[in-house]
């Protein structure tokens, strides 16, 4: 990286991405604490990843505030534009992430009302990939590491595979037990969002791989069937 | 922190940035030659603050000096070794990963590696109003760790900052958590081979009385029964021992062929009773891992027995050792060498090693696992065989335990399967620095 002679300039570059880094903290957070509220059917703690999201909205605009400043008065061109344009990017997925792990913790507080159903493990295990894939990727943008990003870009699919099957599970489920169609239709949607955070962290890893490297990543992703255009038929 | 605040005057006039500079926390080893400046003699204020830099450096747990800006002034070698983190030769924290690319000025932001928002905004808070405080968090992936960490004001030469020390609270956490499972797993999966039991007691305490033939076959399953209650409370004891240190890495090493080798001599002769047999594909020499050897083997016998179980009679059961350079090819040779298989990642590590990983991978020609079935592999008490209306065999903890070792390891799991053509299962783990 070039020296600046404006070390507030440096200064400001610096700060944004820890803004990112602070942001990908707290989304992190809310993330894995959605989860845990609805595996261990924990009302309270849903009530607060709710409550935090607040954080997570002001911490985007911070971002954008900070961007359109460092654009507007310092003109960056090559290596630190880039870090403007992928810390705004990268702002706008984790305020989804943060959002989703909102929308999770709703649900939760609904899903608890009813009687316990025995899919949380599933739901946890697929929430695991997802939160090691979120973790993974924020690390990768705190070390700059395109090779890290790489590998969380091409490691998608574990997480798609553990929504067919648990897309399968909850229909059987409903099918054999019609009481259980409220709460399951509700883990569904939470299955759901924990695909979709997954999708935010493989965007997130586009933008790592393009600040490191300036190049695009291809969107030729091993992609297995699109599951909400046509929900998976058939054995095995 | 009681240090001995040294007299504001003699504060060395050099620090940079106009901030607040803790560099005299070092470690020993590097000294830089801005600080030996600045030092005025070992008999001053300074020096006996240097003389605390290796106090520092051996707190077992992180810790971290930040400046009023929250950027890191020192870290000692736990913190370092946490979070990636080392001293630049000018005598900055920066992220070792990043350290080629850019050194950032005027230095490393706490939030850049520290993500979790409990500390950081209790450090915020503690840079504010001075307050001690102690905030417990969880860090969730790869596995979940427990911290506590106690933040408290620093003031020294008329600057301020604060000191972060991080306790690791998850083997407290972890041990309440078990207690409370092991009790509900204990006593619901202990009650079905009880009951037989009972049953079987009774039947011989009445109807069967006078029957020797009966009683005999009653005593009989009743031994059954004892055999798999012991073998439940055997599974459950070692999957929690497991589970207790899942968060401690293992050291020592072990060598993949060596361990292969030897579980396979355990399971032939049982195999043989069925004419099961075993080819073993193994580089020349040896493939390292870094592991606990006893552990690793458990996951091998687990893995080899399970085929063993699943293959037909006068079956072979094929294992195959060998390297690879990163996580994809590791993946790709222990767990995707069917194309038309289903398959799943049971446990995946970060991608962070550049040390490469050796792997080995266990295939029979049984049944095969369905694809609806795979997600659900190394849940505790899982068993196909119970899904499929089958009389079950095993404690359905085997490939739970096996997953736990793998993910304690840091190390990765997959599996693939075809229904009538046999399933694979594949363990790939990083391999030590010097081999």
């Amino acid at each position: 990286m070039p020296e600046h002679t404006v070390k507030a300039y440096s200064e400001e570059l610096e700060a944004l991405s820890s803004e990112v880094a602070r942001m990908g903290g707290i989304a992190e957070s809310a993330f894995s604490d959605s989860l845990a509220a609805v595996v261990r059917r924990d009302t309270r703690l849903a009530r607060e990843v709710v409550a935090r999201d607040e954080k997570i909205d002001e911490a985007q605009r911070e971002i954008e505030h900070r961007a359109i400043r460092l654009m507007a008065l310092r003109h960056p061109y090559a290596n630190d534009l880039r870090q403007v344009l992928s810390a705004w990017r990268i702002g706008i997925d984790l305020e989804r992430v943060g959002d989703l792990a909102k929308n999770i913790a709703k649900r939760t507080k609904v899903i608890n009302e009813f009687d316990p159903i025995d899919l949380t493990q599933s739901i946890e295990s697929m929430g695991k990939f997802a939160s090691i894939q979120l973790k993974a990727v924020l690390d990768a943008y705190s070390s700059r590491d395109a090779k890290a990003a790489v590998g969380v870009w091409s490691h998608d699919e574990d997480i798609d595979r553990h929504y067919n099957a648990l897309f399968r599970e909850l229909l059987t489920y409903m099918m054999e037990d019609p009481r259980t169609i409220g709460p399951c239709a509700h883990l569904l949607f939470v299955a759901k969002n924990i695909e979709r955070i997954g999708d935010h962290c493989t965007n997130i890893a586009e933008q790592v791989h393009y600040l490191v490297t300036g190049e695009e990543l291809i969107r030729d992703r091993p992609k297995r069937g699109d599951v909400a255009a046509a929900p998976p038929a058939g054995e095995p | 922190m009681s240090i001995d605040a040294p007299d504001p005057s003699k504060a060395p006039a050099t620090q940079r940035g106009g901030g607040f500079a803790f560099r005299w926390l070092r470690p020993a080893s590097r000294p830089p030659a801005m600080l030996e400046a600045r030092v005025s003699g070992p008999m001053g204020a300074a020096g006996r603050l240097r003389d605390l830099a290796p106090v520092f450096e051996a707190i077992p747990g992180p810790a971290i000096l930040i400046d009023a800006s929250a950027r890191v002034a020192a870290a000692n070698a736990s913190a370092r070794r946490r979070w990636g983190l080392a001293y630049d030769a000018g005598g900055a924290v920066t992220l070792a990963a990043a350290a080629k690319g850019e050194a950032p000025s005027p230095g490393l932001p706490l939030a850049r590696f520290l993500r979790q928002f409990a500390p950081l905004e209790a450090a915020q808070a503690v840079l504010r109003d001075g307050q001690t405080r102690a905030v417990d968090y969880c860090d969730p992936a790869p596995v979940e760790e427990h911290f506590r960490c106690t933040i408290s004001r620093l003031q020294w030469a008329g600057a301020e900052g604060a000191l972060l020390v991080f306790s690791d609270v998850t083997a407290q956490i972890n041990s309440e958590r078990m207690r409370v499972e092991f009790v509900a797993n204990a006593s619901h999966e202990l009650r079905t081979p009880l009951t037989a039991f009972t049953a079987a007691l009774e039947t011989i305490l009445g109807p069967a009385k006078d029957s020797e033939a009966d009683r005999n076959r009653f005593l009989t399953m009743m031994s059954a029964h004892a055999d798999r209650m012991k073998r439940l409370i055997d599974d459950l004891l070692s999957l929690s021992r497991i589970e207790l240190d899942e968060h401690v890495p293992p050291e020592g090493q072990a060598d993949l062929v060596a361990v292969l080798n030897e579980a396979v001599d355990w399971a032939a002769p049982i195999a043989a009773k069925r004419g099961v047999r075993f080819e073993i594909k193994a580089p020349r020499g040896r493939a390292l891992v870094v592991g606990d050897r006893i552990q690793i083997g458990q996951v091998a016998q687990n893995l080899i027995d399970n085929a063993e179980k699943y293959s037909p009679d006068n079956g072979v059961v094929e294992i195959e050792v060998g390297l690879a350079e990163d996580r994809e090819e590791a993946v790709r040779r222990s767990g995707r060498q069917w194309p038309e298989a289903s398959r799943i990642s049971m446990v995946t590590p970060l991608p962070a090693s550049d040390l490469g990983y050796a792997y080995f991978r266990v295939v029979d020609h049984g049944p095969g696992i369905k694809r609806r079935y795979l997600p659900k592999l190394g849940e505790r008490f899982f068993r196909v065989a119970r899904e499929e209306g089958e009389p079950r065999r095993g404690t359905g903890l085997g490939l739970a335990i096996v997953k736990h070792i793998v993910n304690r390891h840091r190390g990765g799991m997959v599996v693939e399967s075809q229904v009538d053509a046999g399933s694979a299962f594949g363990v790939y783990l990083e391999r030590p620095a010097e081999a």
